[in-house]
């Protein structure tokens, strides 16, 4: 391209030089070619000038004969003057080849040449016959007057006079014939002596010379106004008129094609910038291309991160729906990539197809199940209504993958405070949490900072409470509800800050699960609780989360207590909480079958908070459930929480599975979950969590 | 025929020629007082010329460096302080040859349509070159002539001076020469101011003027130079003699030395008249000594007439009243001696 853009400047170039050139050749031509028509036509005035001046030369009895000559000089001059235009001409390279008009040129030259000679030789003529003419009348009138001349004589001399001034003024060498009797006559008169003799002789003379030198005058006379009227001036002159037309011919030939050559260019031109604009608009588009292919995602076709973050910036009021699939880690690991990508594919399209369309919106894929909806947020917009409807959108059916349903739950973090990711995100984990609000709103009061900088506090008490062995482990007893006595005592972590003051998990463990400490917290309460009830005859409770079970570390310090202390092992009950995964992962189960040959049981903590599943307590063969606290409390005055309860403990009772009631707060409740026959119960009326576990009762 | 009618006859046609004859007399005449200018032109009072040049020319043409033996000058034939010419019938060139016509005088000469008695030389710059190579006259090569001159410092700076450098060349020595004679010419003579109207002629002058004509002097002796602007035969009449016994074959530097032609035998570009007093002795071989003499068998020669006393007389006073002032050049300057 740009090579094409320097030829076509190059060939501009060229033409422009080449049209400067010949056009400056042509003006100088012209210029030329004019100037020597007019030389021309000047030499035809010169020749008209002499041929006049010739005239009065042989008119006149004398005459000045310079004028002759200056005109003539002014000829040789403007002879002169006319060769070298013609030269000049002749420059030019169309007319190398020998022209018409050099040819007529030389030959008036030739001509010119000869009748300068000519005219000499006219001149002595003219002067010697007018000397002749200007003297016979004298001789005349003398050989008239002389005494001794006889009127035959006289009619003779008359005669003689008379013919030779017709002949001189006719130039009729006719007359001139009938110059020779009378001359022959007077020749043969012999005059006496005395004056009249010599005025005899001189006339006699005379006359002979004008007989002799009339006809070479005249033809000299003839042949010189000839000249000038008859010369190769004329047809040189038509001749450089036909050339003058052939080379303005060349010329307009020549100018037509430098007018091709410059339409030529500028079509190039055009062309070029077409193909540049062309080629503009060919890398206009591709930019386009890469800017969507960058800001879009390729699986979902939605926005991506990138764009997400361009987008937030230019809104002035904006709101983000964070929507999160739920244990999409799982569908990914049960189904394959595959139906990852579909369920992914699905829940962007609900999320596309409920964007508002009353005010600017756009979704997003900003993570690997990490959606976004932002809107510009007009006055009045319920929130609560869009969250309700993604809800429903995305799990009141579930999803057919090759037929095979797949059950899918998002949570949705929303906020309108910048930073928008940040403060969904965080509003995100609050509903994982949860596990019962499955949106919220971001408020003010999770200040994030501060949540940030408390979080920091809590954890680096923890991490002290590590160092200095103020991990504590608290002990709960869960009574027989037949006998009335302990049966055994659940675990619970403590934690005994720098001030002495004992915290309850709920202060930091949320926090500490996250953290690296976590692992470390669990084997110190598991090292405890081993310690506390290794001489004690009563079993004993701890609880387990999956994330511990999956931990190398805890599971192996855990088998390593339960081989170590067999004995106390048997009378361990792991407590863990009922969630989605439990049934799935491998290693859980080889788990829970490693610690029930060692004679520990298995129990299901917080069964019926949730979505609790009595499939998954057939998959585990649990030992006992535990009775999520939320049902328990009410019951006294929640009917629903008691059918729930009563179907719970009727399930159990028929599958041999031991129920434990817990948060029982009082001895209503106690008398009722007795009276429904739970076998267990724990709670603040029954005993609340002590630093070392009481003897039973 | 009868005899008497034959007479009668004749004596008719007689008349009728007669008759014919004043008509054609009383036309012509009336057609030359009318139309007729004056054959003859005033001299210009102020000639161009390039002042430097012709200044470099007139010291040229004094100094004998310009002849083989350092001799003669171009002014030893052209006496400037004279008629422009010598007074011997032909010049002694160098080694006492001698030449075979009369010199010519340079006053005036830039006038003539040719230069040389037989108008070999188209211009003044032509002319120059024949006599300095000449070798009855000057007889030097043009490399010598430029040796020498380049020789001489004072040249040097001379031509340095008008023509930008020092370099003397054959051609710059003819060009300074032929400008020099350009500027010798001799304006105001009592008859350029006669025609003029400035000054009247006297009476017999005029007399002399109306016979130049009558005679039909006028008719060859013409122009601006009376003379100069044609060539004419000496002895249209009665043949030219020198009065010499080998005179019929003696060479004569005529056209016919030029161009073969018998028919150019003793013709001569006709010489001027200006001046005439001053440049004796006359004719191309310079055979008359006297102006008087010269008139006389101009008269014998061309008209085949003896001219009256009276018209010699007035034809020389005519003649005198031709001499103009010196060229201004000649008048003053450095170089004027």
């Amino acid at each position: 391209m740009r090579l094409k853009i320097y030829l076509t400047i190059a060939f501009a170039g060229l033409v422009g030089l080449l049209f400067a050139f010949f056009s400056n050749q042509a003006k100088e031509q012209t210029v030329a070619r004019l100037t020597l028509m007019g030389t021309v036509s000047e030499l035809e005035r010169h020749e008209q000038e002499l041929a006049g001046e010739i005239l009065r030369g042989s008119f006149f009895l004398y005459h000045d004969y310079d004028q002759l000559h200056a005109i003539l000089a002014r000829l040789r001059e403007n002879l002169a003057q006319t060769e070298d235009l013609h030269r000049q001409i002749g420059a030019d390279p169309g007319q190398a080849i020998p022209t018409a008009s050099g040819a007529l040129l030389a030959a008036y030259r030739e001509t010119a040449t000869r009748r300068e000679e000519k005219l000499n030789r006219f001149l002595t003529v003219n002067s010697t016959l007018q000397n002749s003419a200007v003297y016979i009348p004298r001789l005349g009138r003398q050989a008239l007057s002389a005494a001794s001349a006889t009127p035959a004589y006289q009619a003779l001399v008359a005669e003689l006079t008379a013919t030779i001034y017709l002949t001189r003024n006719s130039l009729d060498l006719e007359l001139l014939q009938s110059l020779a009797l009378p001359l022959e006559q007077l020749r043969a008169y012999q005059p006496p002596t005395g004056p009249l003799r010599e005025i005899h002789q001189a006339l006699v003379a005379h006359g002979e010379v004008f007989q002799a030198q009339l006809p070479p005058y005249r033809d000299l006379l003839n042949d010189l106004l000839a000249t000038a009227r008859d010369n190769p001036l004329t047809a040189m002159h038509r001749a450089l008129q036909e050339e003058n037309n052939a080379w303005l011919g060349r010329l307009n030939l020549l100018s037509y094609s430098f007018f091709a050559a410059f339409l030529a260019s500028v079509l190039m031109i055009i062309a070029l910038l077409i193909k540049t604009a062309r080629e503009n608009l060919t890398l206009i588009q591709l930019r386009e291309a890469l800017t969507v292919n960058a800001t879009t995602d390729r699986l979902t076709q939605l926005a991506n991160r990138f764009a997400f973050d361009n987008d937030q910036e230019q809104l002035r009021k904006p709101l983000l729906f964070l929507v999160n699939i739920d244990a999409f880690k799982h569908i990914n690991d049960l189904y394959g990539v595959r139906a990852g990508d579909y369920v992914l594919t699905a829940i962007a399209a609900v999320i596309e197809q409920l964007k508002p369309e009353t005010t600017w919106a756009k979704s997003y894929r900003l993570g690997g199940d990490d959606f976004g909806l932002l809107i510009e947020e007009p006055a009045g917009f319920n929130r609560d209504l869009l969250a309700q409807q993604l809800l429903e959108a995305a799990e009141s059916e579930p999803l057919r993958y090759r037929e095979q349903p797949i059950r899918v739950t998002i949570s949705i973090g929303i906020s309108s405070q910048r930073p928008l990711l940040e403060t969904a995100d965080m509003v995100l984990k609050e509903v994982k949490k949860s596990r019962r609000q499955k949106f919220l709103i971001y408020q003010e009061a999770f200040n994030l900072q501060e949540r940030i900088s408390t979080n920091l506090g809590i954890l680096q008490t923890a991490r002290q409470a590590l160092a200095n062995d103020q991990v504590l482990a608290y002990y709960q007893p869960i009574v027989d509800n037949r006998s009335g006595a302990v049966a055994k005592y659940e675990c619970l972590v403590r934690l005994r800050d720098e001030e002495g003051t004992v915290l309850s998990p709920f202060a930091f463990l949320d926090l500490v699960k996250e953290s690296s400490l976590y692992p470390e917290f669990t084997k110190r309460v598991v090292e405890k609780s081993f310690a506390a009830f290794r001489d004690l005859a009563c079993g004993f409770s701890l609880n387990l989360a999956i994330a511990d079970i999956l931990d190398d570390e805890v599971r192996n310090f855990i088998i390593a207590r339960i081989t170590g202390q067999p004995e106390t092992a048997r009378r361990l009950t792991f407590e863990i909480l009922e969630n989605e995964g439990v049934e799935n992962a491998e290693m859980v189960q080889a788990f829970i079958a490693r610690v029930k040959e060692a004679g520990c049981q298995i129990a299901i903590d917080d069964f019926g908070a949730g979505y609790s599943n009595f499939a998954h307590i057939l998959k585990l063969s649990v030992d006992a459930i535990k009775i999520d606290a939320s049902l328990i409390r009410n019951l006294d005055r929640d009917p629903q929480a008691r059918i729930m309860v009563r179907t719970i403990v009727d399930f159990c009772r028929q599958l041999h599975i031991q129920t434990v009631a817990e948060f029982v707060h009082s001895a209503e409740i106690h008398a009722i979950v007795r009276e429904m026959g739970v076998d267990f119960s724990q709670g603040y009326h029954l005993g609340k969590p002590a630093p070392t576990p009481e003897q039973p009762l | 025929m009868l005899l008497s009618e034959v007479t009668e006859h004749k004596q008719r046609r007689l008349a009728v020629a007669l008759l014919l004859l004043g008509a054609l007399l009383a036309t012509a005449l009336a057609a030359a007082t009318v139309l007729a200018d004056e054959p003859i032109a005033p001299l210009p009072q102020a000639v161009d010329y390039d002042e430097a040049k012709a200044r470099l020319g007139q010291r040229l043409f004094s100094d004998p460096l310009l002849s083989l033996d350092r001799t003669i000058s171009c002014a030893s034939c052209h006496d400037l302080a004279a008629g422009g010419d010598d007074s011997r019938p032909v010049s002694l060139g160098i080694m006492g040859r001698s030449g075979v016509v009369n010199s010519p005088t340079v006053f005036n000469a830039r006038f003539n349509f040719r230069q040389f008695w037989n108008g070999r030389a188209r211009d003044l710059t032509e002319q120059a070159a024949g006599p300095l190579q000449d070798p009855v006259e000057m007889g030097i090569t043009p490399a010598e002539l430029e040796n020498r001159l380049n020789r001489e410092a004072s040249y040097r700076a001379a031509f340095t001076a008008v023509y930008g450098d020092g370099r003397i060349s054959f051609a710059r020595v003819l060009d300074a020469l032929a400008e020099f004679q350009k500027a010798l010419v001799t304006p105001d003579s009592p008859f350029d101011r006669y025609l003029r109207n400035e000054q009247p002629l006297s009476e017999q002058e005029l007399r002399g003027y109306l016979a130049f004509k009558e005679l039909g002097c006028v008719t060859c002796h013409n122009g601006i130079n009376l003379g100069g602007n044609s060539y004419q035969k000496i002895g249209v009449i009665n043949p030219y003699r020198n009065g010499t016994a080998a005179d019929h074959d003696s060479p004569r530097g005529d056209r016919q030395a030029l161009t073969n032609d018998p028919a150019d035998r003793d013709l001569y570009k006709v010489p001027t008249l200006r001046n005439i007093e001053l440049t004796a002795p006359y004719f191309h071989d310079g055979s008359r000594a006297t102006l008087a003499k010269a008139l006389e068998d101009m008269g014998h020669y061309n008209l085949g007439l003896k001219l009256s006393l009276a018209q010699i007389q007035d034809l020389f006073v005519f003649l005198k009243t031709l001499t103009g002032q010196r060229p201004a050049i000649l008048q003053a300057g450095p170089d004027a001696s």
